[in-house]
């Protein structure tokens, strides 16, 4: 955590380049588009449109240029509005609902005990009456009316409900960041315990009121959910509307469209509702040394609410465990440009985008780690409804016990399930492969059967149907006939390619046209290479059975998780590191030792796929025998 | 009316029968409610003066009933019907009745039979022996009729030491972990006051030590619980006498405060309504989370004993009934792999998992691998081959003589010739005995699917242990058959093939139960008499305890730790649960052996392992992440790693639907790569096929061996 510097120029990401050329530096800046966001809603509509109103933050410097407000509210009545608002953060559209019910945010009225502002009024009227479907709507307080009540002596406060009609006012009681900040530090406390007993942790989890604080913000998301999903707006507003307004407002949308609850979506969901809406990261997160009563746990507790929703509903989200705990180290981390600054203009002003990475673009290209094996996109309803008692919401281990590697389960079933998985679709690729080389071969069989006594000039390197007598010898002789001569090769290659033109029909002769999946059938080179990998046993079984070398360039089977304690390259697994198969050989390795990826000739659709190092090279080496 | 959990309310009709209340719905679609009186805890009523009332069922499984029922007559009528019916004499019960609806292919009563079971405890000449000492029960009412014992103990010795210990109950082994660590449990010696002794006691403990080998009393009391025992004629052994024992004070909390910290911990979990902090005092003042730690932590002791330091283990508290019986089956748990099985698939090695689709057409070679898991047992070598998911069953006899045994044994590991092996093997296949089996069989393509049923038809009984088998001119009859006559038979037919003693039954997860908490002698029905929710003035906390759940807890904290290490999923522990209660089966009837005798529960009701080991139910009590683990898994008893067992108390509170989806989904996942996987390496084996029919037919050429050298 670089909480040293004083000058947000000095933090890492804007040293950091990434070691992988893969990763371009532009890439994931672009993934949030407003207009693309808002338009998938529907907006602008009837009753939404843009505003240009705050284009170079001259009314709100948090908020971000393009907002989205009622259509028939006047831009005198937003500025008074916007006056009347603490921050300038007046009433504008976070979310509309299919049934038309908006959800909006804002910051606190600056009401004090009797101020008034008409063009407020007039405001929360227009996003009323920009849903046709109900006469009222509901105006969410995050905040314990008492809370509220204590700051109309600063004269802020809440909306006086004689002024404002047909509005329901409702006060939800989550606690202030100062509350949340110490809540966590006994949390933490009460997990760092050396010896702890049962009754001393579950009584500091109860002292610490985390879980209670956590369950408070989730049944404020569910009951704006409800009031949506019933077809009433709802504008949602805290004291600044920063923090208890973003994790409500960005739970309640997790809860209402799907469309959220998918990796990208879950990225534009944090885009739209914490970094452009101006949840005050670097203050919050402690980027740069500040004001330490500016530090606190937001985001953290709203990343935890949405691992109580994962844990409740194991296959309505497509991301996993490990893609909550990998976007919150990144808000910390500071590697990456995302999530530095406190608003959008603070970001634009340090030009993030030119002079550092984005997060978002290291997730796209880690994608396969954060995929949530068990995600059925139709498992559960569009609005999701949730029982929120007490026993429900639970400690997050994974979280807050992270780095004790004793404290968790030793077979973590989410990433089983993952390879599992993968290993379904190798396995599909090469059952189609084998379907069309037998298919062909039956074509061929046929064909030679009614043509006896033709002459088959093709020839075809093929060694496997005498394995069983040479597998052993070819194996105890290490490099044995992996090294075959370049002219041989270059021969078989030559038939197969006129073999398989012959087949489809002899058309376009002449030119030797390299048919991958065959042509690679006959470098023996991956057979030995491929298997001497294997385990004994497996290496054994499968050259008996297999003629074709191509066929064994893909694993049948993959080595167990089981047992593995640390990668080739002697990184240590913990409980947290994602673990990976090379596609080739079946073996496990750390992200680092799989970044490569190639084309396994027994796959038919040659997709590129992970593979370990050595078989990288294997691959390649064969290719540029292939092709000299 | 009716008010359920999760479900929507029912109006309809309720019917109180012998053994059931049914209530069943007005109206079209037809909805019923069958609940036994049995699981019925206590019945609390409200009447609302002439109208009728409101009757709360709360149920052993933890669930909550609201009745409302019209009529004050007719409500005082049903009250007072359910709590006379829901104690009825054990002779009453519904096990009684239960008559099974399906054919019973494996009767779950003679799976454990005693000889059987602990043959592979005792093994000939062997330092143990079974004993029948207590064939009528009257040496120790609760244990079974046959233990086993030290080899050089006799029988008159043992009731010798009877007498000496509590209730009866003398040392016996429980588990042996290698060759010298053997696991026993006993009740605790009657010291008295008065420092009685007894030498019988003192041999038969230091006969089980080998030389120079120090042993563990692992007491579950606490020093001052065990020295207070004194006075109340029992206690502990002392270190004058028992030199070579080392005595441990583990605590556990005694059974006795156990159904108290589950209604606490019941009061919580349905209270809803109140806010978290509450929910988590009482959680914590419940002290249930802390039993599972305690219990886990003991097991965990005592495994260690046993693995790492290679010593034996003598497990006690009081009477040896309750957390002697939690303590020594969790460390068989955390030890024995095979005790986190459902039943006897024992080394399912990765080895195996390859000869299933790439067997080699040399049934030779099949055969040696065959051979060497195999146990011999009288003659004969009794194999089962099993698909993926124990759908389907082979046994496959090797008729013991008929090949040079001694060159099959010496045949090292990995240098198998082909053309070493004998010509002469006499291979007896034998049928699927799960003959209902709906799926069609391995390779329907090949004609196996109608092999099978042939093979049924010669033999349609299950295997007694002496299995005469048909040999293999009977074989090539049935190889005629085939459309596809090249192929040999064990080639097609083992699947997957785990090497089991048909005697066995005793390690796995159900014979482990059976062994440690039935046979010997966890009162079961005196224990589950009553439940959380009997009011404690009906109760008596050393007779009711809900001790058989915390172990199940235990279990299923493990369970969660190591979730691919048990062949059982989750489900199968919440079952036990349920019928640990109340059951239509006769399994958990009575006290002991002694009184399931008397009862004649053996003949009169049916075995829940009957129904549990049928083919259509065992499938979805699976665990679906299973991959073997022969190694020792040590759980964490950090406070953070265990959990809340949702599945059993908070299923009527919080909507499990979801999770089990999940779940549903794994297992497809599962299933899918697993159908993939063999339908892979059968096309690889096809294309072989193929491949080599080209080679012949000329289309393919095969390099020369003196091309290869050429270019090496």
């Amino acid at each position: 955590m670089a909480r040293c510097g004083v000058h947000l120029s000095d933090l890492y990401c804007f040293h950091y380049t990434a070691s992988n050329d893969e990763i371009d530096k532009r890439n994931g800046w672009d993934l949030y588009s407003p207009a693309a966001e808002y338009h998938r809603m529907g907006v602008p509509c009837q009753g939404w449109a843009p505003t240009t109103l705050n284009h170079s933050y001259e009314i709100c410097d948090t908020y971000p240029q393009e907002l989205y407000v009622p259509a028939a509210a006047p831009t005198k009545v937003i500025l008074s509005s916007s006056k009347f608002r603490s921050k300038g953060r007046f009433p504008v559209l976070s979310f509309l609902h299919k049934n038309q019910a908006a959800l909006c945010r804002s910051s606190q009225p600056l009401a004090g005990f009797s101020a008034r502002c008409e063009e407020d009024e007039q405001l929360l009227d227009c996003i009323r009456s920009a849903n046709p479907n109900a006469a009222h709507m509901i105006v969410v307080d995050t905040r314990p009316k008492i809370n509220a009540m204590a700051n109309r002596a600063a004269g802020k406060g809440y909306e006086n409900e004689a002024y404002y009609e047909n509005i329901k006012f409702h006060f939800s009681g989550i606690e202030n960041i100062h509350v949340m900040r110490a809540s966590l530090a006994k949390l933490i406390e009460t997990c760092q315990l050396v010896t702890p007993s049962m009754s001393g942790f579950l009584g500091g989890l109860e002292a610490s009121g985390w879980v209670k604080h956590v369950r408070s913000v989730l049944e404020t998301a569910s009951f704006i959910t409800g009031a949506v999903a019933g077809g009433a707006s709802v504008l949602v507003h805290c004291s600044d509307g920063w923090d208890r307004t973003s994790q409500t407002c960005a739970l309640a949308q997790l809860l209402l469209d799907p469309y959220y609850r998918t990796l990208r979506g879950f990225q534009i969901l944090i885009e739209k509702e914490w970094l452009a809406f101006g949840h005050k990261f670097t203050d919050r997160c402690g980027h740069i040394q500040g004001d330490s009563k500016e530090v606190a746990p937001i985001f953290t507790q709203f990343i935890d609410c949405v691992w109580q929703l994962l844990q409740i509903l194991p296959s309505a989200f497509e991301f996993n465990e490990r893609y909550l705990l990998i976007l919150h180290d990144h808000v910390f981390s500071s590697q990456f440009g995302t999530f530095i600054g406190n608003c959008q203009k603070d970001r634009v002003d340090l030009r993030l985008s030119e002079r550092t990475y984005s997060l978002w673009g290291y997730i796209s290209s880690h994608e396969r780690e954060y995929r949530n094996p068990l995600y059925r996109k139709d498992s559960t309803a569009d609005v999701l409804r949730l029982n929120l008692c007490p026993q429900s919401i639970r400690f997050w281990r994974g979280m807050y016990n992270r780095f004790e590697n004793g404290v968790h389960p030793r077979e973590p079933l989410g990433d089983l399930l993952a390879a599992t998985t993968e290993h379904t679709q190798s396995l599909s690729d090469q059952a189609d492969f084998l379907t069309k080389r037998i298919t062909w071969l039956k074509a061929e069989l046929e064909r030679s059967n009614s043509k006896k006594g033709i002459e088959c000039d093709n020839r075809i390197l093929e060694n496997a149907q005498q394995n069983g007598e040479n597998e052993e010898s070819e194996i105890g002789s290490k490099e044995g006939v992996c090294v075959l001569g370049v002219s041989e090769i270059e021969e078989s290659l030559v038939s197969v390619g006129a073999l398989t033109l012959g087949d489809e029909g002899g058309g376009e002769a002449g030119e030797v046209v390299k048919v991958a999946p065959d042509a690679t059938f006959i470098n023996p080179s991956h057979l030995v290479q491929g298997t001497r990998r294997l385990s004994a046993p497996l290496l054994r079984y499968q050259s008996e059975v297999c003629v074709s070398p191509a066929v064994l360039s893909v694993a049948l089977d993959w080595r167990s998780f089981r047992n593995i304690r640390e990668c080739s390259c002697s990184t240590p697994f913990d409980h947290f590191s994602r673990k990976h198969h090379c596609w080739r050989c079946g073996e496990v390795f750390c992200t680092r030792c799989i970044d490569k990826k190639a084309v396994l000739p027994g796959h038919l659709s040659l997709r590129p796929v992970p593979v370990c190092h050595p078989c990288y090279k294997d691959i390649t080496r064969s290719v540029s025998v292939d092709t000299p | 009316m009716l008010h359920r959990p999760h479900q929507a309310v029912l109006d309809g009709t309720l019917c109180i029968t012998g053994h059931h209340l049914i209530v069943s719905a007005h109206g079209d679609e037809p909805q019923e409610l069958w609940l036994l009186h049995s699981n019925v805890d206590c019945v609390e009523r409200r009447q609302q003066g002439m109208t009728g009332g409101t009757l709360w069922l709360k149920c052993k499984d933890l669930r909550i009933l609201q009745l409302d029922i019209i009529g004050a007559d007719q409500f005082n009528k049903v009250a007072n019907t359910l709590e006379d019916l829901i104690r009825v004499d054990p002779q009453l019960q519904y096990p009684f009745f239960y008559r099974a609806m399906y054919p019973v292919l494996e009767d779950g009563w003679s799976t454990f039979l005693p000889e059987s079971e602990f043959s592979r405890l005792v093994q000939p000449g062997d330092d143990w022996r079974i004993s029948y000492v207590n064939k009528d029960y009257k040496v120790c009412a609760s244990y079974p009729s046959a233990v086993v014992v030290p080899r050089n103990m006799e029988d008159s010795e043992l009731v010798a030491i009877a007498s000496f210990r509590q209730s009866g109950r003398f040392p016996v082994l429980a588990y042996r972990h290698q060759a010298n660590a053997v696991l026993m449990r006993s009740g605790q010696p009657l010291i008295t006051a008065n420092g009685r002794r007894c030498k019988e006691d003192e041999r038969l403990l230091n006969s089980v030590l080998a030389r120079e080998k120090r042993g563990y009393i692992i007491d579950t009391r606490t020093q001052n619980l065990a020295q207070s025992a004194k006075l109340r004629g029992g206690g502990y052994e002392p270190e004058l006498h028992y030199p070579n024992w080392r005595r441990v004070h583990k605590p556990i909390d005694r059974h006795h405060v156990h159904l108290d910290s589950l209604t606490k911990l019941m009061d919580g979990v349905n209270d809803t309504s109140s806010g978290t902090d509450k929910w988590l005092s009482r959680l914590e003042g419940s002290n249930w989370m802390n039993n599972i730690k305690e219990t886990l932590n003991c097991a965990c002791l005592v495994a260690q004993c046993l693995d790492q330091e290679g010593a034996s283990v003598l497990v006690h508290d009081t009477e040896g009934l309750d957390s002697t019986l939690q303590v020594t089956s969790l460390a068989q748990i955390i030890l024995n792999p095979d005790c986190r099985t459902v039943r006897g698939l024992e080394d399912r090695s990765p080895f195996y998992t390859h000869l299933e689709d790439s067997l080699n057409p040399d049934i030779q070679t099949t055969l040696l691998y065959l051979v060497r898991y195999a146990t011999p047992v009288s003659g004969i070598l009794p194999i089962s081959a099993y698909t993926h998911n124990c759908k389907w069953k082979v046994l496959v006899d090797i008729a013991w003589g008929t090949f040079n045994n001694e060159e099959l044994f010496e045949w090292p590991d990995c240098n198998v010739h082909p053309q070493g092996l004998l010509p002469n093997v006499a291979v007896l296949v034998v049928f699927s005995y799960l003959e209902s089996l709906p799926t069609p069989l391995l390779y329907p393509e090949d004609g196996w699917h109608t092999l099978g049923h042939k093979l049924l038809d010669i033999n349609p009984k299950p295997l007694p242990d002496s299995y005469p088998g048909f040999f293999i001119e009977e074989m090539e009859e049935l190889r005629k058959e085939l459309p596809d006559g090249k192929r040999l038979l064990l080639d097609q037919i083992i699947v997957s093939i785990a090497v089991t003693a048909r005697a066995t039954g005793e390690f796995d997860y159900n014979g482990c139960l059976q062994r440690e908490w039935i046979q010997a002698g966890h009162p079961f029905a005196t224990r589950h008499a009553r439940s959380c929710y009997t009011p404690s003035t009906q109760r008596s906390p050393r007779a009711h305890s809900p001790t058989f759940l915390l172990f199940l807890d235990c279990v299923h904290q493990i369970h969660s730790q190591f979730s691919c290490s048990f062949e059982f999923a989750e489900s199968f522990l919440v079952m036990l649960f349920h019928h640990s209660y109340s059951s239509q089966f006769g399994t958990f009837l009575g006290n002991n052996e002694g009184e399931r005798r008397a009862l004649g529960c053996h003949d009169r009701t049916t075995s829940l392992w009957s129904y549990v080991n049928r083919p259509e139910v065992l499938p979805s009590y699976l665990n679906p992440m299973y991959e073997p683990n022969q190694r020792v898994i040590w759980p964490s008893v950090a406070p953070m790693s265990l959990q809340l067992w949702s599945a059993v108390y908070l299923a009527w509170v919080v909507e499990q639907g979801a999770v089990e989806a999940a779940w549903g989904v794994a297992r497809e996942l599962r299933e899918r790569d697993a159908s993939l996987r063999s339908k892979v390496a059968r096309l690889r084996r096809q294309l072989q096929d193929l491949e080599r029919e080209a080679l012949d037919a000329g289309i393919l050429a095969v390099p020369s061996p003196t091309e290869v050298e050429v270019a090496n």
